[in-house]
């Protein structure tokens, strides 16, 4: 039996070991030092403690990760999302050491993180946003000229908002094209940057696709425009805003990009849609959080697949066995203040997931489990499936009010307040949703004034005991890494 | 066994949830709200209102305060001026003086405790709700009283 070390942590982790054990592979994991006691150790038959708190000090550290795959005997890794999933230099280093990454070949990776490119070679396929990398300031102030304002600057190695600026007139462009580069500069170490028309609240729809070079086949869209911050919160498929005439074309056209790239193993193509037009964004290299919907709605193991693809053993379905079925949608719930949506890490004290039939919840939570304060914020996925949209939206509800976690707050109230919401249930929402939200909560009031009146008695009524976990030194960065969180938006996979 | 009351004397709390405003009158143990009495019992991690349970799954002082109940957000404010108007504490329930802690003309602080009564062989702090001065103790010790009678009133 082979081994395979699982180079990543919670959720994803343990998700990536299920398939492992199914495969009869045997998975194989890594935890730093505030990962000890974190779910995914337990589902991985051994693990090593690669120390580090922060990722670049544990899940980002190459050298460790290679050594744990070496001396856990493992002869494949699967990096999961973020952390080293799209890291060029990664791959070319566990190809050197003879260890078979579970992703993408080096080329295709490079190329799908190279915006300019990418954008270059799906041009030929795809229709494109009008733009291009700009070398100066007077190039950035023509090109913006030419394509007309407003515009949008993005850096070319980079990606999850960092760098990102809408400019709306000329006089905003300087400043907004220097820092865009200095924050490039800081964020990926370069500084190029390129320019194209912005397009005003689009949807965010994206295609799955898998590929082993001999075979390519899409496994339907998804549509993710519920986002705060260019971070998804809520996904589905399939989008309620395509047509069946323009599914076909968004799919093969997809299929036609990954083509052109020669790209390999599973991707997604993202697409800005607007006004019944979509325009080729840009190819993840990975596997995403939201893919468990796709998985729900055609029942193939995306994971499964991709080890297939890694290992030389290739798919083993083809375009005609997808059959799409019914609906699917993922809420994200994630640790955070429900007024500043800062991260908000902490001890949960009460951990009840819904039950049901068709529901899925993927999650490294436990009552009792101290969130590290390192990683992302990300707690919980909450997935439902059902034969339509409606169905799935009441479902949704339903498992969101039964979802118990307790001592720390999370994006339930905020996934209900979506779903209660005239436009969400009209499917007739874009990436502009979150702007005119109203949070939604029962007539119930009279409940929260009860227990506000009653909370002078018992002021620590809810407080767990801290002392005991108390870590002096987490304590004082807590503060630090709230602020480092919240600037650079960290929870931006997927 | 001790506890420890806020005692609101009869006045009037105005509580804003989400948007809503709440009359709530607090005496002891008895809560009435938008002048409905109801039975409240409040656990660890669950309210238990006229017989129906809600989850708390989440709370956090503050302006406003946060609240998490059934996975559902309410924001819960109260009126500032709300307890510095209270002029007279009243008995939270039926028992007996066991102590008096202040003495007529002292200034008091918030959550100062002022009386201690003893009822059903429990010992419960009286707490000031306001800061301010004590105008006239209407009790004496190892007296008894009765629920709503007026213990003392500030200036």
């Amino acid at each position: 039996m082979q081994k395979i070390l699982i180079a990543n942590r919670g959720e994803i982790a343990i998700r990536i070991a299920q398939t492992c054990k199914k495969l009869n592979l045997i998975p194989c994991g890594i935890y730093s030092d505030a990962d000890r006691s974190s779910l995914h150790i337990q589902h991985c038959k051994d693990a090593i403690n690669i120390g580090g708190r922060l990722p670049q000090e544990s899940y980002l550290d190459i050298t460790k990760i290679i050594e744990a795959a070496k001396k856990l005997d493992c002869n494949l890794i699967h990096p999961g999302y973020g952390f080293l999933s799209e890291n060029e230099n990664f791959v070319n280093i566990c190809k050197r050491e003879g260890i078979t990454f579970i992703g993408p070949s080096t080329d295709a990776m490079a190329l799908a993180g190279d915006k300019v490119k990418a954008k270059k070679i799906a041009s030929k396929v795809a229709p494109v946003i009008e733009g291009r990398e700009v070398s100066s300031e007077i190039d950035a102030l023509a090109l913006s000229e030419k394509i007309g304002f407003p515009v949008i600057l993005k850096a070319v190695e980079g990606g999850g908002g960092r760098g990102l600026r809408v400019v709306k007139t000329i006089d905003e462009l300087k400043q907004a094209f220097l820092s865009s580069k200095n924050e490039s500069l800081l964020s990926f170490g370069s500084d190029r940057i390129y320019i194209e028309k912005y397009i005003e609240n689009p949807r965010h729809i994206e295609v799955q696709i898998l590929s082993d070079n001999s075979n390519l086949l899409h496994l339907g869209e998804r549509e993710c425009s519920i986002q705060r911050r260019h971070q998804k919160l809520i996904e589905e498929t399939p989008s309620p805003a395509l047509s069946q005439e323009k599914r076909n074309q968004i799919t093969a056209v997809a299929k036609n990009i990954i083509k052109e790239m020669e790209y390999d193993n599973a991707g997604t193509v993202e697409f800005l849609f607007k006004n019944g037009e979509f325009y080729f964004m840009e190819v993840n290299a990975r596997i995403q959080v939201e893919h468990p919907i796709t998985e729900v709605v055609t029942g193939i193991d995306i994971v499964e697949q991709q080890i297939q693809i890694a290992t030389g053993e290739g798919l083993s379905i083809n375009q005609d066995d997808i059959n799409f079925k019914g609906h699917a949608m993922e809420c994200r719930i994630n640790a955070e203040h429900p007024l500043s949506f800062v991260p908000y890490p902490g001890i949960v004290k009460n951990f009840v997931p819904p039950q049901g039939t068709n529901i899925r919840v993927d999650t490294a939570l436990y009552s009792g489990y101290s969130i590290p304060i390192f990683y992302d914020s990300l707690i919980s996925k909450l997935i439902c499936f059902g034969n339509s949209r409606n169905e799935v939206i009441e479902k949704m509800k339903n498992a969101l009010l039964a979802f118990r976690i307790t001592g720390i707050p999370s994006t339930i109230p905020f996934h209900i307040s979506v779903l209660h919401d005239r436009r969400f249930i009209d499917g007739k929402y874009d990436t502009s949703f979150i702007n005119k939200m109203k949070t939604f909560a029962e007539k119930k009031g009279e409940i929260a004034a009860a227990i506000f009146a009653e909370i002078p008695k018992k002021l620590q009524f809810l407080k767990i005991d801290e002392k005991n976990n108390e870590d002096k030194w987490l304590k004082n960065r807590l503060a630090w890494i709230s602020k480092y969180h919240a600037e650079r938006n960290l929870s931006v996979w997927g | 066994m001790l506890k420890e009351i806020y005692q609101y004397g009869d006045s009037n709390t105005k509580i804003q949830v989400n948007n809503t405003i709440y009359d709530i009158e607090i005496n002891g143990e008895v809560i009435t709200l938008d002048g409905k009495k109801i039975n409240v019992n409040l656990s660890d991690d669950n309210i238990t209102i006229e017989g129906n349970t809600f989850n708390i799954d989440f709370t956090e002082e503050g302006d406003p305060s946060t609240m998490i109940i059934n996975g559902m957000l309410y924001l819960v404010s109260k009126e500032n001026s709300i307890y510095s108007s209270v002029n007279e504490i009243k008995a939270p329930m039926n028992g007996r003086i066991i102590n008096i802690l202040v003495n007529e003309g002292e200034w008091v602080n918030k959550s100062q405790i002022l009386v201690m009564l003893e009822a059903m062989k429990m010992q419960n702090q009286i707490r000031s709700p306001r800061k301010g001065t004590i105008k006239s103790i209407k009790i004496v010790k190892d007296q008894s009283v009765k629920l709503g009678d007026i213990l003392l009133t500030f200036e």
